[in-house]
């Protein structure tokens, strides 16, 4: 409370500079004036009682000075001392300052090592243009009305389902799907496995990205029955198999077998919208049936392989999204019903609501759910950690005696704010040792 | 402040302002008169200089040790007069107790030869 009182003085004393400076001045006046008036009584000529009154008082530059250094936080020069003082009391002390040094860097190491991973998998927004409008689209109950096949990391809709929520949503600016697979890119009998990614055309678009060279997947890249029309690279990619040359654009990749034309490089950073993943090559939905044996997968109403992301539109909100979303899905699902389906199943089916859900910071395919709490729990107990080791580098510290004295006795007593006559330690390397003076040192935060 | 008669630096650090709380509790003062006070108390023992006194009064009012107003003196004129706050009490005492425990031992080291 009562640091807090000075402090708030100190503010106050920064904000009412010149009211302070005038108050100061007429203190002085007074001051002189009285002791004047003093030396006149004890039979001094006016002139006289004037110099000698001044004479007394010195230099009133340096004194003002001293008085308003009262009011001020505390100079370079202090802190400069303070530093000296700190540095001067670390090297005699190794051992502590080996002690404090690793325990401290242990603390904050493992606190950083810990957020970065936190960071990762939980907090890091997408490298896309305004992540914070992005949503997910899939079912609000996810364990019920599916049945059929379920192939990559995040099967929530069909390709049929896909298409009614592109041409039925109100909602959003843009709006795609995207489903992950294992592309084979080997040649000549190899095979080389890599991150592949379906995209319908609205992909890159709708996140928003630029090519960092040639062009990215189009809508037009991604009509039915599209052949071999095109892949995008990731970055990364580009720099392992081609070393960023950039005339690779144009030249065909083989992708299971088949070749299909480079068109363009995904800019650098963006690593797809999957928390904890990255892609290779991305290719359009189309292209499926041509890509892997046509077993059908496109137009199956039962094969749920795609995943479904939009942009809302300014001033729509998620819940506006939500409800527009839920509206359209009985139209929607009666729509793509599978004739195959039990009843009871084709029953929830129909019934499935469609909803928007936050994906500012990519969509989790389990990554999320198996680490989120066990980091938070883990960067919980480092953070608290860090705190214990403070607090033991701070009573190691303040028990250490040469702490204490020095700092009290000399360091303080020769800083601006003590008195002005009083003692001067450090230039004369003599200490007063006695008693427990000063019982309070100023600390440089009041 | 400064003794007239030994080099400053063997005064005790701090007793200026413990004398200047002490001096301000019995009554509200302007700086003028606290020197003066604590001078003839001492009987010229004790010389605060202006270049100690206003320093240290400015330092206790930030404190909170202090709280000052502006009043007419006697001679009519506008001066700041200075009043011991609540906190500069508990303070004063801290400092008394604390002074006393060192001159009472200080005193019965050079009785004891």
């Amino acid at each position: 409370m009562r640091r807090l009182g000075a402090f708030y003085r100190r503010l106050l004393g920064l904000v009412r500079r010149r009211r302070l400076e005038q108050d100061l001045d007429d203190e002085l006046a007074f001051h002189l004036a009285m002791r004047e008036a003093d030396h006149r009584e004890a039979g001094l000529s006016p002139d006289s009682a004037h110099v000698a009154a001044r004479r007394q008082f010195g230099s009133v530059t340096l004194l003002k000075e001293q008085a308003r250094e009262a009011w001020t936080f505390p100079s370079f020069e202090s802190w400069w001392q303070d530093l000296r003082f700190a540095v001067r009391f670390l090297r005699r002390a190794p051992g502590f300052t080996v002690v404090t040094i690793l325990t401290l860097v242990l603390g904050i190491g493992a606190n950083a090592a810990i957020f970065q991973l936190l960071d990762a998998v939980r907090l890091r927004t997408l490298a896309v243009d305004h992540p914070d409008q992005l949503v997910e689209v899939h079912a609000a109950d996810m364990t019920r009305g599916r049945m059929g096949h379920f192939s990559g990391r995040r099967p929530a809709v069909t390709y049929p389902l896909w298409e009614q929520i592109r041409d039925r949503q109100r909602v959003f600016s843009g709006v795609f799907a995207w489903g992950a697979t294992p592309l084979n890119v080997g040649t000549g009998g190899r095979a080389h496995y890599v991150q592949g990614l379906w995209v319908s055309g609205g992909f890159f678009s709708v996140l928003g990205l630029h090519p960092a060279a040639g062009r990215l997947l189009l809508p037009a890249d991604d009509q039915v029955g599209c052949g071999l029309s095109a892949v995008v690279i990731s970055d990364a990619f580009w720099q392992a198999e081609y070393g960023r040359d950039a005339r690779v654009i144009g030249k065909a990749l083989r992708i299971n077998d088949h070749p299909v034309d480079i068109v363009g490089v995904a800019p650098a950073g963006f690593d797809g919208v999957e928390i904890g993943r990255t892609f290779d090559v991305a290719v359009p939905v189309c292209a499926q049936p041509n890509l892997e044996s046509d077993t059908g997968q496109l137009h199956d109403r039962g094969w749920w392989w795609l995943a479904v992301m939009g942009r809302l539109k300014p001033g729509v909100t998620i819940h506006e999204a939500s409800a527009q979303l839920e509206s359209m899905s009985a139209e929607s699902f009666a729509a793509t019903a599978p004739l195959a389906f039990l009843p009871d199943v084709r029953q929830a089916y129909l019934a499935t609501k469609l909803r928007a859900f936050p994906a500012q910071t990519g969509v989790s395919t389990g990554l999320r759910e198996e680490y989120s709490t066990p980091l938070w729990v883990l960067f919980g107990m480092t953070g608290f950690v860090l705190v214990i080791a403070c607090a033991t580098s701070a009573t190691s510290c303040s028990s250490a005696q040469p702490c204490v004295s020095e700092k009290w006795r000399c360091g303080w007593l020769s800083a601006p704010h003590t008195d002005a006559l009083s003692v001067n330690c450090s230039s004369k390397a003599r200490c007063w040792r006695l008693g427990e003076r000063p019982s309070e040192p100023e600390s440089p935060w009041y | 402040m400064g003794l007239s008669d030994r080099a400053p630096d063997e005064l005790i650090p701090g007793t200026l302002d413990m004398l200047i709380l002490k001096t301000v509790s019995r009554e509200t003062m302007h700086g003028y008169t606290i020197a003066q006070s604590i001078q003839r108390v001492s009987r010229d023992v004790l010389r605060v200089e202006e270049g100690a006194l206003y320093p240290a009064l400015h330092r206790l009012e930030v404190r909170g040790f202090l709280g000052s107003a502006w009043g007419v003196s006697e001679n009519n004129r506008r001066a700041k007069y200075y009043t011991l706050t609540a906190q500069g009490r508990r303070e004063l005492e801290r400092e008394a107790a604390s002074w006393s425990r060192v001159a009472g031992a200080i005193a019965r080291v050079m009785q004891s030869a």
